[in-house]
């Protein structure tokens, strides 16, 4: 088995003061994600699933006081392999 | 964690997948008068799907008084475009329902052209024949027709999965679909389906090892190719894989409209390389670009950037925007990295795979349908990216017309519906509650990593017949290790069962590369057969037989349903055999 992907990264910052708990990210995510606070009004959503993201950008542009922030893992911003690697398969 | 809710449903058109072709099929069906249920993976129809964050153009023929702007004449080019291999008289209907679907979704208010504009905005692009394109500000684009959808009176049961689909003596009966949230299960009867999942990802690893920050979306997964296989339907063009130009670490769109503007694209050395490919340079057919920069990266000449330092200035002003409409995320990306795309080159790089269309329009990968949008078996239709016509979202919208017209046509011609299979709906809420059984160690993810390294190791850009036939023990090794699957909750099982339908798109593709022993552009490279060969130029088809997947050979430009009732290929001396 491969050790693929570091499953921790959290790509969908949200910040809790401009947060205004109306659950719309819960509701666009196109991969159930993002799943509203227990206390829908109450408690901030969270972010269940994060190496599931497809970096889409829809909780992001939906936010109705922008409090999210979309953040690229590491290995996206300076990636560990090359394609010349994925070919040679190593 | 399963079923501790079961609802019944009854409906006319069970529609899997809510994106644009089963939303279109949805609006064609309820136009019929049929009754109509929508189930998708995603919390709402209005942003759920490939296009659900927006889309930036649409391949239309509106039969003007131009000359090119008519069926037969963008018809007279398919041959071509696809190197005569798509199923023409699947194309032709598509093409020819264009104009009518077109306006019908205009009339849902989606807005093609700009405020007071008494013209389109059209451009020409892929190497089409004319300025089919029309450009539009497709923000809202799936959140209008999804509103029609609504207004039309069909159903939709959203984040929902549908799992399994069940025939009672040759006819469909309906459907076993699990919400991917709440475990809750839905017993569907239909008369009839449309399957529109769209197409295959997560099936190969990209430079960032990302397997879900994905050009395409990630949860299309295969599921309506894996329940058409499962029913006995016919998939064809396995064996190409679709891969894209994206900034370096992020597989996106947007290479696409830099070089719309004129972006050059530059080697390791600084050279504009493109016009030793193709004398049109930069402006040569999408799939040749992808083609010269796997090239020039394989022959050690990245990394590979593009420049647009040399455009007008109010272009480069406007750029970030022009990124954003097809992928909200670039500009945020190139921010985080810290390129100024107009002061420097960026770093571009090909991304993971998927099975689509293998880069070339209408020539799509996945389930075989005949100009009905029918998959050879009764009551059952396809449209869309999982289907063997793509086109983007025009020729979703078309076929997805065409499938949901016939879909609902057949549903008025069964006086009534099957009852649920009783055993077999059991046994497939027994396998999903299995899922949660603790003797099960196994996670989907590592499951997943297995797949994806063996497809882009033995079954990518570069295949041989020592790594294929490697691929193909493995992944029927993989197919065993399918009863160690554990779920905690019923978003996992949910992402079980798509891995499961990933390993089965896997093992069809590696089958189908393993089988067409010569080369067909950047889609289906074979170092040992590096040639294109012409006694392939048939069309290979899969169905599910009793030892595995058989292999089926049809005419290159159709009718490909020739396929479904054709008997199976015993040799492994393919080549020449379709014609």
């Amino acid at each position: 088995m491969t050790a693929s992907s570091d499953r921790s990264h959290n790509p969908i910052v949200i910040d809790d003061e401009l947060c205004i708990r109306c659950p719309l990210c819960d509701i666009v995510c196109p991969g159930d994600i993002i799943i509203r606070g227990e206390r829908t009004k109450i408690d901030p959503p969270v972010v269940a699933y994060p190496a599931e993201c497809w970096y889409c950008g829809l909780c992001e542009q939906s936010c109705p006081t922008s409090a999210i922030t979309i953040v690229f893992p590491d290995r996206m911003i300076d990636p560990p392999l090359t394609f010349a690697d994925l070919v040679d398969g190593r | 964690m399963i079923g501790e809710q079961l609802h019944t449903l009854e409906t006319d058109v069970l529609v899997v997948g809510g994106g644009v072709a089963g939303c279109i099929a949805a609006l064609a069906a309820r136009e019929q008068g049929a009754s109509v249920l929508v189930c998708d993976k995603g919390g709402r129809l209005a942003w759920s799907g490939s296009v659900g964050g927006g889309v930036d153009q649409f391949l239309a023929v509106l039969e003007t008084e131009e000359e090119w702007d008519q069926p037969a004449y963008l018809m007279a080019s398919v041959s071509q475009l696809t190197d005569g291999l798509v199923d023409l008289e699947v194309v032709e209907r598509m093409v020819y329902e264009l104009p009518r679907v077109f306006r019908r979704i205009e009339a849902t208010g989606v807005r093609f052209r700009d405020k007071g504009a008494d013209s389109y905005m059209r451009h020409r692009a892929f190497g089409l024949p004319g300025a089919y394109h029309v450009d539009f500000d497709g923000k809202k684009f799936k959140q209008t027709i999804a509103r029609a959808v609504r207004r039309s009176g069909a159903d939709d049961l959203t984040r929902c999965s549908v799992v399994d689909l069940f025939q009672v003596d040759g006819e469909l009966a309906g459907a076993l679909a699990m919400n991917i949230r709440s475990g809750d299960l839905y017993a569907i009867r239909a008369k009839a389906c449309v399957l529109a999942t769209g197409d295959v990802n997560r099936i190969s690893r990209n430079v960032s090892d990302m397997p879900f920050a994905t050009w395409h979306c990630p949860y299309n997964t295969g599921d309506a190719q894996a329940m058409a296989l499962s029913l006995g339907g016919v998939l064809a063009n396995m064996e190409f894989i679709e891969a894209t130009l994206g900034p370096t670490g992020f597989s996106s769109q947007g290479t696409n409209a830099l070089t719309g503007l004129g972006a050059h694209y530059l080697n390791r050395q600084g050279e504009r390389f493109m016009f030793k490919y193709d004398p049109l340079g930069e402006r040569a057919r999408r799939s040749v670009l992808v083609d010269a920069v796997i090239s020039e990266t394989l022959e050690g000449n990245g990394p590979i950037y593009l420049d647009v330092r040399h455009l007008p200035a109010h272009e480069l002003a406007n750029i970030e925007r022009t990124l954003e409409v097809d992928r909200h995320t670039v500009p945020g990306f190139l921010r985080q990295k810290g390129v100024v795309l107009a002061e420097e080159p960026i770093e571009i790089s090909i991304s993971e795979f998927s099975i689509r269309r293998s880069g070339v329009y209408f020539r799509g990968s996945g389930v075989v349908i005949d100009a009905s949008g029918q998959i050879g078996i009764d009551g059952v239709y396809a449209a869309g990216d999982c289907c063997t016509v793509s086109a983007g979202i025009a020729g979703a919208s078309s076929l997805g017309w065409i499938a949901g017209a016939s879909a609902a046509s057949y549903a008025k011609r069964r006086t009534s519906g099957a009852e649920l299979p009783a055993a077999r709906f059991a046994s497939g809420r027994a396998a999903l509650e299995e899922l949660f059984d603790e003797r099960r160690t196994t996670s989907y993810w590592e499951f997943e990593d297995a797949i994806r390294e063996t497809v882009t190791r033995d079954v990518g850009f570069r295949r041989s017949e020592e790594g294929l036939a490697r691929a193909r023990e493995q992944i029927a090794a993989l197919r065993e290790m399918e009863t160690e699957l554990r779920a905690h909750d019923a978003h996992e099982a949910s992402r079980i069962v798509e891995a499961v339908n990933i390993r089965a798109m896997a093992e069809a593709m590696a089958v189908a590369a393993q089988t067409r022993r010569e080369t067909r552009g950047s889609s289906h490279y074979r170092v040992d057969y590096p040639a294109v060969d012409d006694a392939w130029n048939q069309v290979l088809g899969l169905r599910r037989g009793e030892s595995g997947l058989e292999r089926l050979v049809g005419p290159a430009e159709g009718p490909w349903k020739a396929m479904w009732g054709s008997s199976p290929v015993e040799t492994d001396d393919v080549a020449g055999q379709g014609r």
